[in-house]
């Protein structure tokens, strides 16, 4: 579980971490969706290289982004290998009955390879200089518009933020109860099906249990606090583009135009 | 049962970023039939010490020996039971681990899951409800609808049902009244004499340690940095604060005394101790 780095943040102090976090939000999606715009090396060789620039900026170590890429690692390679076996076109290299490597297949293959491992070092770059709590800031700050509509944005935030808030809480408490229950005899994780899935009731009730006592005390916390719902609540921490947001900002329209102007 | 610990070390998340240091070299020896009590400040790597004892972690580098059983980092995970059969652990708020829909079902798992039949599983349940102080009737109830305190003692029931040689207890009286604290720790008491079950326990509170422990660790920051019986132990007050520790309350009322002209000599420990030695000082004979 520990192993588990998407939703992990890394404390620093870079031009990346000091980003408005609605920036680096809308900036990732917006980089997940141009790199669909690339088609050939040298508009694929742009995005690299400006991946490598933004986690160079982050000043995180290159490892930490491989990591991300290791638990994606068996559905990346299945989509390539889809690629290469069934794209038709250009030279074949090698064929054998339906199944034949191509020209085209491999280049494919390569791009969608690349695609892949940028969206994730992106994602990763995210969440790694960006507290999950500003995130859902964030989301909150962007949603704000759909207010009019009658979406409870404030109250969607404040959910996520619990959530994302009790993510440490409750993975802590599943280790204790783990702990107690493999003293007292429990294998988790060896046995047939059936075994496993008995051995892990002893584990389940006494999370939901306590989940529920957790999310009691909570309330009961908040309420006595003086909590009514978000209308009209002031923030502690407001959130403020400066000069770097735009900087940001213009890097992406510039990426977008290279983009363009690169693809075939 | 001895446990020995054989320079331990032990590496939290060890080869990721996070990688953060649970123990630095512990060698200790944990004599079978001692009463031995872990002190220290928290996180200075009590719990960590803990589960190494039955393997719950296994250290990074070093060799625990429990019994028979040698624990290294390449020691498989397989294979475990019997020694988590002879090391009964009582965690922090062990009501945590209740999950069955009745008492005694509760107390008969551990048992059940180390090869005991249904049958004297729960044979072993009604005695163990007796002993940790709670009337028959909970054993058919479920354990959601019993008070805190007594949640926590079927949850030491359920450790107890496993009859370990070994009883490692992490704070087990934390958040208990004191009525309920002294019964408990007289129960372990209890089993240690008459059962000469080893006892570990880890505590905050001096006055237990003064009452019952044979043995004292002292750790920070991972380290043991002081081993020795109560007595030396709490000899250098100074020092103990210097490691944000205490005095039991008798210790503290001595010095209190002396810093008005009383004399005492050895420190005493336990109410007993002080009352004999106070007795010829303010005039009182000798009952006879």
């Amino acid at each position: 579980m520990t192993k588990l780095l998407l939703g992990r943040y890394l404390p620093g102090d870079s031009w990346v971490h000091r980003l408005d976090p609605r920036t680096k939000l809308m900036a990732s999606f917006y980089y997940i969706g141009i790199i669909f715009l690339a088609n050939n090396w040298q508009s694929y060789l742009l995005m690299f290289v400006a991946t490598m620039v933004m986690v160079a900026l982050s000043k995180i170590k290159l490892g930490f982004f491989l990591r991300g890429v290791r638990p994606m690692i068996w559905l990346i390679l299945f989509t390539v290998a889809l690629q290469i076996f069934f794209t038709k076109g250009g030279t074949v290299y090698w064929s054998w009955g339906w199944l034949a490597i191509t020209q085209y297949g491999l280049t494919n293959g390569a791009f969608i390879f690349m695609r892949f491992v940028l969206i994730i070092f992106v994602s990763t770059l995210l969440t790694l200089t960006t507290q999950p709590l500003s995130l859902a800031d964030a989301v909150e700050s962007l949603l704000k518009p759909l207010r009019r509509i009658g979406v409870p944005v404030t109250e969607l935030a404040l959910v996520l933020q619990i959530a994302l808030r009790f993510v440490p809480t409750l993975m802590d408490q599943t280790t204790k109860i783990m702990n107690a229950q493999r003293a007292r005899g429990v294998d988790f994780g060896s046995g047939n099906l059936f075994q496993q899935m008995k051995a892990v009731v002893p584990l389940l009730i006494p999370l939901f249990v306590d989940s529920f006592g957790i999310a009691e005390d909570l309330a009961t916390a908040m309420d006595a606090r003086g909590y009514q719902g978000g209308d009209g609540r002031t923030k502690f921490r407001i959130l403020q583009y400066h000069q770097p947001d735009i900087v940001a900002g213009l890097a992406m329209v510039l990426l977008t135009v290279g983009l363009v102007f690169l693809r075939a | 049962m001895d446990i020995t610990f054989d320079h331990v070390n032990f590496t939290y998340q060890a080869g990721t970023p996070f990688a953060g240091d649970g123990l630095k070299d512990v060698s200790v020896t944990i004599k079978d039939g001692s009463y031995t009590a872990i002190i220290g400040h928290t996180g200075s790597g009590k719990s960590t010490l803990l589960q190494h004892l039955n393997a719950l972690l296994k250290p990074t580098s070093g060799t625990v020996t429990i019994g028979d059983f040698k624990i290294t980092n390449e020691t498989s995970n397989k294979n475990l039971k019997p020694l988590r059969q002879k090391v009964g652990m009582v965690f922090q708020f062990a009501e945590n681990q209740l999950f069955e829909q009745t008492v005694a079902k509760d107390i008969a798992f551990g048992p059940k899951n180390f090869g005991v039949s249904d049958e004297e599983a729960l044979k072993l349940a009604a005695q163990m409800v007796k002993l940790v102080g709670l009337p028959d009737s909970v054993l058919e109830q479920s354990p959601f609808d019993l008070s805190g305190g007594q949640m926590r003692r079927v949850a030491i029931a359920g450790v107890l049902a496993m009859q370990p040689e070994v009883l490692v207890l992490d704070e087990p009286t934390a958040g208990l009244d004191p009525a309920g604290r002294n019964e408990m720790m007289a129960m372990f008491q209890k089993l240690h004499e008459t059962q000469g079950l080893t006892i570990v326990l880890v505590t905050h509170l001096m006055d237990d340690v003064a009452d019952f422990a044979d043995q004292v660790l002292v750790m920070d920051q991972g380290q043991l940095i002081k081993t020795g019986s109560p007595r030396t132990i709490f000899a250098d007050p100074a020092w103990l604060t210097a490691h944000q520790l205490g005095l039991p309350k008798t210790a503290q009322m001595a010095q209190a005394l002396t810093a008005k002209g009383f004399q005492f000599d050895p420190q005493p420990l336990t109410t007993e101790e002080l009352a004999q030695q106070l007795l010829p000082q303010i005039g009182g004979g000798a009952h006879d």
